[in-house]
């Protein structure tokens, strides 16, 4: 072989063996959105920052209502009790006596309502606690990113729809890791967790019920403030009046009825109660778009959860476990039974006493069984968080509580009239209001959390109960059946709370 | 033998030097007439086997490796490679989560590399790594497979051999004249793994549940006796969801008083749900292929066709290859070549496997035997549909299945579409250039690509999309894989001095592109494209892409063939960690010595070949499941159009390179001219581990984050011996064992961690404990008095010391402990032996693994209290009852969660025994063929995974790695029949 060729060869060795250069390992991610090129849109100019704040806000919204928000399913493991913030009213109205099982279930929700789930070693005290947590953080991370003096009308929103998300989480975590506020205040509630420019006020462990009601209040006062004014393009933002609705929720538990009935009136102003034809409506519990709704999420095809969402457990007439499946949510009898003939509100459930006609498959539900929640093809059905009736009882309630029976009765009438023509009431005592409340939004997530505030225990044996054989409960209040213990995860991975700070396991039988 | 050689030799030769393949090499004096005796040489013939980048004898290979021959592989007849590997080689060890024909088994090379990143080892496929499935190789295209085990075996692919490599070469062309290769196999696919004994009467089960209602209502309803027995007899048939397969009323058909069935009730209807719906799969081969060439050009090529049906309906894989190969030396200085293969593997996998009650496993084992297949009128006839069609019960129409309503697994996996299609072409080519007399420039390029579409349709006709009228989804995804890679090798002897230097450079890289849709409401009941349907419900895509860089050199030295040393450093860049943190550095040293050349053992004739070897070396693993891991990442999500984002992953800007160092020692020998074998002794300490590290979660989701931490060790022996038992002429037998003993400890924790421990879910993080450390409940027995199922908790004074020890009834209030127990096996391996007689051939070969403990759920999920519509496993006839008051199964009691057996109940010993593969053959003698111009013509029978002896009948430990098993597709038996025919 001549040198030329030899050179060339040896040439050719040399080149083949150089490097690729940096540009080699830009590599596309585009199944992603990176932090970097958020950021990137972040800075692209200075109006820029909603471009990235309206996506984390709609996100969050979307997290409410999500499968699977704690993050564990696996194909052998569905989590189909996971969708969201329906679960979380869900499970409340299970761990009660005013719904009752027709079976005992497939597991999703049975150890609700056998109240067995509390232990810290399940997965129900995880989700629950989970769930909020990430609703906290992810608020967080939305507060971070506005500055509280800004000028954008809608940036403001933003900012007060996550400061009022943040006070709703903790509020509904510290109502089940700990007994109710009023009596307990200094006993060990849950976490607060901030922004950390907020970190002073932060604790990482258990921080007392007293500082973490502060805290809550300070965060729905500043959430409100800065929703005022704001118009939301539709009902599955929060506005002033919503956070105002929500913080009638906190004024119960704490007691405090003047807040309560100044915010409920706020809320509901410009809402109209169902008239007894649009209470019976196709639409009146699964359409954002009906009346009385003040906030829900607004279900379509991309965002539907099938068979893992609230009305696969509620919806008698679907094909999920509350319907074909067979597991019917039945009203508890004696609430039933104690409606008078001429309430409305008999005819959401199936019973022989309404003379309805009913049809071949509603033929077929037991008696009791809830046709309040009524099917949307696909899967469509909408969630309600919050409407106009739960405004009326709160302000009756307050008024009732502070001693107004006559106000009480005459707020109260405001919905009444709408339900039942024969009611007719000067003075209603506190319990009167919250019979009508027990009524009027059974199945909407309120029983549990008002037995808690209202320090009431449960009775599901009675001659003709309806429940569930196995599952004839009689518990007092205080009980810690009631509440759920610390998630162990949350143990082995804090350094700030420990075995020694767990709540405990409830030792009394189910079962008088 | 007398031959006659005629040939000139020159008048100043002295001495003849003959040689010959496997006989010792003489020298003679040259003489008009010489006799020459030829010698067997009985050192083993010294193979040469495929290593890093290159070829190497195993004489003088420093490293760790062992080889399983492509006749071997082609003896067991599976679709998928990964699974001839189990008991094979010492130190491999196999798990296989599904039986679907085509699944692949993961490889996990001597223990648990990593915590959270990828485990499995290397695949290389003809020098260059392999990103796709194994099914998509035919098995009888390898010449070879080779797991490189050690750092210096697997240092030269350092970036990502830190999990061993397993190195799969295909055949290539011989000169001469060519041969022609034609191999058939026709056989029948049954289930492999026996199923669990449950129950299959009706009686007995409405008997025991009738039990676990009258024990709810009596332990928890405070009910009399006999006012609970009454209670169940009127609540049995409802819990159960309306199901009464006898000819009385429900009130009467058990008798509240015994518990016993009505003795005068009469049996309707009774259907076995996995009778009904398995059946014996057809399974059929055929290959053939053409290998020959000339001095200057080689080539091989082959297409293959399989067909493999296994035992349940719609579940098959079918394949189809084709490869060529050309090896040109063009001239003396210039060579080339290229290797193209084409397979397209098609499959129908329904969701046979998993907990969930569309799967035929877990529903088909789990459902009580009071539930019909089919539907049944109230007399116990079947009833048919309009057209006569076969109805079905989803559980929704005669009753309502207390679990699993509104599904109907054999239905379903009639009716429902699961098919996944894949086309793949491997194109490979290099350029071998010699110059300067010892430099050898080789130039490899390959560019895989893989098109997978897949189409999952769920039926309207029942089950999960039946209120949606159907719904179909269709995924598409090409897999676009480039690698190139450039070597430069100098060789030279100086006398007694070898030298071989080796430098190379690599680049890789993947692309991956998706795209995903979905529609619902489908007219024509059976057509799954969305062309059918009317509503889309969602459609996205995605694409990503995975480069990889690396620069490395080795240096190989020996003198006089007896003393070897090997030196090799890689440097790599991923594209998986940031800029910063990009490039790892890797480096190996290996030394061996052949005892058996020196002097002193030259007369030793019982020592036959001894070698002893040891090596030490740093690998690197990048394998996270993400591609960028050190940038924070959001998805996003639809809110009614407008955009909504998620942080779904947390970033960490210092991740980096896993690393890992390997010191490996061991002695290969062969005695008497019998016994041959390897010993070694392995310890790979891994540092920097790649750790999804949990989060509390008060922090939301995502709940970990990725961190560099903690160190590992996997410390242990193999064994590997192989003895000659006759070796005649006429007959061979031999038998060849391998044992593997390994531990897995962790050396360092976590710096913000306790650093006595922590947990984390079923595991305990302790320095010096493995990381599978169960960390459990732990179940005490059973109370003799009333049936309580007991765990041990502990007792504490105010301060929370542990005082003392106490049994609780049910979890909730129990302790979980440290139970020093793992799913690492004490040992593990295989045997096997071979016996050729006068053309008759038996192979049996077997792998097994003794000890190692692991989670039967399936036993422990049929041992319930009490739960309606699920079975129950027939250890349940030993339950606590007033007459059986000492035993270990606690009293039954309808829906108790204190009741149910959970911790560490279910811990089963994982040991196994499992016949692998039996062949029994018969070659044709050579002098009846070669009248028909046939060179080989064998006739066999072959039988794969023939039977597992396990703790339980049913029970099949080698489904996972981690400790838990499921309802996976049990893996299948195949038994066939085949003719090899060469001419």
């Amino acid at each position: 072989m001549n040198i030329t060729k030899k050179f060339l060869l040896s040439a050719f060795a040399c080149l083949t063996l150089t490097s690729c250069g940096d540009e080699f390992f830009d590599i596309e991610n585009a199944g992603v959105a990176t932090k970097d090129e958020i950021d990137a849109i972040e800075k692209s100019n200075p109006d820029a920052l909603i471009k990235v704040v309206e996506p984390l806000v709609l996100g969050l919204n979307n997290y409410l209502h999500q499968y699977d928000t704690q993050g564990t399913a696996t194909a052998t493991n569905p989590n189909h009790n996971d969708f969201g913030l329906m679960s979380i009213y869900h499970l409340g109205d299970v761990m009660n006596d005013d719904l009752a099982f027709e079976t005992r279930g497939n597991g999703f929700f049975t150890f609700d309502y056998t109240l067995e789930y509390w232990g810290e070693g399940y997965v129900r005290s995880f989700f629950y606690w989970n769930f909020f947590y990430t609703v906290i953080n992810q608020a967080n991370d939305i507060i971070v990113k506005i500055s509280a003096d800004t000028e954008n009308e809608t940036l403001r929103a933003y900012l007060g729809a996550a400061y009022t998300l943040r006070g709703l989480g903790h509020f509904y975590l510290a109502q089940m890791f700990q007994q109710t506020y009023v009596g307990n205040e200094q006993a060990p509630g849950v976490p607060i967790v901030l922004t950390p420019a907020e970190s002073e006020d932060a604790v990482a462990g258990r921080a007392p019920l007293e500082k973490v009601y502060a805290q809550i209040c300070k965060d729905f006062k500043t959430g409100m403030t800065l929703l005022e004014g704001w118009n939301r393009p539709n009902k599955t933002m929060i506005d002033e009046q919503v956070a105002a609705g929500l913080y009638t929720r906190v004024c119960l538990v704490m007691n405090n009825w003047d807040e309560a009935i100044t915010y409920a009136r706020l809320a509901r102003e410009g809402y109209s109660v169902y008239t007894p034809e649009q209470l019976l409506a196709d639409n009146a519990f699964n359409n954002i778009n009906a009346s009385e709704w003040l906030w829900g999420a607004d279900i379509t095809a991309e965002t539907t959860t099938a068979f893992a969402s609230f009305f696969s457990f509620m919806c008698s007439y679907e094909a999920g476990y509350g319907g074909e499946v067979g597991n019917y949510q039945k009203m508890d009898a004696k609430l039933y039974d104690s409606m008078s003939p001429t309430d409305v509100r008999k005819k959401l459930f199936k019973h022989s006493s309404t003379g309805v006609k009913y049809t071949e498959q509603e033929a077929k539900f037991p008696e009791y069984t809830n046709i309040k929640f009524k099917k949307v093809p696909n899967w469509e059905a909408d969630y309600v968080y919050m409407r106009a009736s739960e405004m009326i009882l709160t302000e009756a309630e307050a008024l009732a509580h502070k001693g107004d029976g006559g106000g009480a009765a005459r707020v109260l009438k405001e919905l009444m009239t709408e339900r039942d023509p024969s009611w007719n009431k000067a003075s209603v005592t506190v319990d009167e209001v919250y019979q009508q409340r027990r009524l009027e939004l059974w199945g909407e997530g309120f029983s549990l959390f008002d037995h808690l505030r209202l320090k009431k225990g449960i009775d599901r044996n009675y001659a003709g109960s309806n429940h569930l054989s196995s599952a004839r409960y009689t518990i007092d209040a205080g009980s810690w059946y009631f509440l759920y213990q610390i998630p162990l995860r949350e143990l082995d991975n804090s350094d700030a709370i420990s075995a020694a700070d767990q709540n405990p396991a409830p030792t009394e039988s189910k079962v008088k | 033998m007398i031959f006659n050689i005629y040939k000139e030799i020159p008048s100043s030769a002295k001495t003849l030097v003959v040689s010959f393949v496997g006989m010792k090499q003489q020298e003679l004096p040259v003489k008009s007439k010489v006799e020459i005796i030829l010698e067997a040489d009985s050192q083993m013939l010294d193979e040469v086997m495929v290593v890093a980048y290159g070829t190497a004898k195993k004489s003088s290979f420093t490293g760790s490796a062992a080889t399983v021959s492509g006749e071997k592989i082609a003896k067991m007849q599976t679709s998928n490679v990964s699974k001839s590997l189990e008991g094979s080689v010492a130190g491999v060890q196999i798990s296989q989560s599904s039986g679907q024909p085509g699944s692949s088994a993961d490889i996990y090379v001597r223990g648990i590399g990593s915590i959270s990143a990828g485990k499995k080892a290397l695949i290389v496929l003809d020098g260059v790594p392999y990103e796709g499935s194994l099914n998509q190789i035919a098995p009888s295209d390898i010449e070879s497979m080779t797991v490189l085990k050690d750092a210096a075996a697997n240092s030269l692919y350092g970036a990502r051999g830190a999990n061993g490599v397993v190195l799969i070469t295909t055949k290539r062309g011989k000169s001469g004249k060519t041969k022609v290769v034609f191999e058939n196999r026709t056989g029948v696919n049954t289930r492999g793994v026996a199923k669990y004994d449950v129950l299959d009467s009706p009686k007995e089960y409405y008997e025991l549940f009738w039990e676990s209602l009258r024990n709810q209502n009596y332990y928890e309803g405070k009910n009399s006796y006999l006012g609970a027995g009454q209670y169940a007899t009127n609540e049995l048939v409802q819990a159960l969801g309306g199901y009464n397969n006898y000819n009385v009323p429900n009130n009467q058909l058990v008798d509240p008083a015994t518990g016993r069935l009505n003795p005068n009730a009469k049996l309707l209807y009774h259907d076995n749900w996995m009778d009904e719906a398995l059946r014996p799969g057809m399974r059929q081969e055929n290959i053939i292929s053409l290998s020959g060439g000339t001095e200057k050009t080689t080539f091989y090529a082959s297409a293959a066709y399989l067909y493999d049906n296994a035992y349940t309906v719609n579940s098959d894989f079918s394949r189809v290859n084709a490869r060529v190969k050309v090896d040109q030396e063009v001239n003396d200085w210039f060579k080339a070549g290229f290797n193209l293969a084409f397979t397209n593997a098609e499959s129908d996998s329904p969701n046979v496997g998993g907990n969930n009650t569309s799967s035929l496993f877990f529903f088909g084992q789990v459902i009580a035997p009071i539930y019909p297949v089919y539907m049944y009128d109230a007399e116990g006839n079947r009833m048919y549909g309009s057209n006569g069609n076969v109805l079905y019960d989803y559980g929704t129409e005669m009753g309502k299945h207390p679990f699993g309503a509104n599904n109907h697994p054999i239905d379903q996996q009639l009716n429902n579409i699961y098919k996944t299609t894949a086309d793949v072409i491997k194109a490979k080519a290099y350029a071998e250039f010699r110059f300067l007399k010892d430099f050898k420039l080789t130039v490899n390029a390959s560019i895989d690509n893989f098109n997978t579409r897949q189409v999952e349709f769920q039926t309207p006709i029942g089950g999960d999309a039946a209120n949606v009228n159907g719904r179909s989804t269709v995924s598409t995804e090409r897999y676009y894989v480039l690698n190139a890679n450039q070597l430069l090798n100098w060789s030279r002897k100086f006398g007694m001095h070898d030298f071989d230097v080796l430098l190379g450079h690599e680049t890789k890289n993947d692309r991956v592109e998706s795209l995903t849709a979905r529609k619902e409401n489908f007219l024509v009941p059976d057509n799954p494209e969305l062309s059918n349907g009317a509503k889309l419900s969602d459609a996205t895509s995605g694409a990503a892409e995975y480069s990889l860089e690396g620069y490395f050199g080795q240096v190989k030295y020996n003198y006089d063939e007896k003393y070897y040393l090997s030196a090799s450093y890689r440097r790599d860049a991923s594209s998986k960690f940031h800029p910063d943190h990009r490039w790892g550095n890797f480096w190996s040293a290996g030394a061996s010595w052949r005892i058996k050349q020196e002097d002193f053992l030259s007369s030793t004739d019982w020592i036959n070949d001894l070698k002893i070897k040891a090596s030490f070396g740093t690998q690197g693993n990048d394998g996270i499941g993400n591609n960028q891991p050190y940038l924070d990442q959001y998805q996003v999500v639809s809110n009614g159009g407008a955009i909504g984002i998620n942080y779904i992953f947390r970033g960490n800007p210092n991740i980096t390179w896993e690393k890992s160092n390997n010191f490996n020692a061991g002695v290969e020998f062969r005695f008497w001219d019998k016994l041959s074998g390897n010993i070694e002794y392995f310890n790979k300490t891994t540092k920097d581990l790649l750790y999804a590290k949990p989060l509390p979660p008060s922090m939301g989701l995502p709940s970990s984050i990725w961190e560099n931490t903690m160190r590992m060790r996997n410390q242990g022996i193999e064994l590997e011996l192989g003895y000659d038992i006759i070796n005649t002429n006429d007959l061979k037998w031999n038998f060849a064992i391998n044992l593997t003993h390994y531990t897995n400890k962790l050396l360092e924790l976590p710096p913000d961690r306790p650093q006595d421990g922590w947990a984390v879910g079923n595991y305990y993080r302790k320095i010096g404990k493995s990381i599978y450390n169960y960390y459990e409940y732990k179940f005490a027995g059973v109370d003799p008095d009333n049936g309580d199922a007991l765990y041990y908790a502990d007792i504490k004074d105010e301060n929370g010391n542990v005082v003392g020890q106490k049994t609780v009834n049910g979890t909730s209030n129990a302790t979980r402990y440290e139970l020093d127990k793992s799913p690492i096996p004490a040992v593990y391996g295989g045997f096997s032996t071979f016996v050729d007689f006068k053309g008759f051939d038996l192979n049996l070969s077997f792998a097994y693994q003794i000890g190692g403990w692991v989670y039967d759920s399936q036993y422990s999920g049929l041992m319930h209290s009490g739960t309606a519509g699920t079975n129950w496993h027939k250890d349940i006839y030993n339950r606590w009852t007033p007459e059986n008051r000492y035993t270990n199964v606690p009293r039954l009691q309808d829906g108790s969660l204190d009741q149910s057996v959970s911790g560490d109940y279910s811990l089963t010993k994982a040991s196994y025994l499992s016949l692998r593969n039996i062949t029994l053959g018969y070659t044709f003698p050579k002098r009846w063929m070669s009248k028909a111009k046939i060179e080989k013509l064998r006739l066999y029978v072959v039988g794969d995974n023939m039977f597992l002896a396990s703790a339980r009948k049913g029970f099949d430990p080698r489904q996972s790695f981690t400790g838990d098993t499921g309802y996976n597709y049990s893996a299948m038996r195949t038994v066939s029949f085949g003719i090899n025919l060469e001419f």
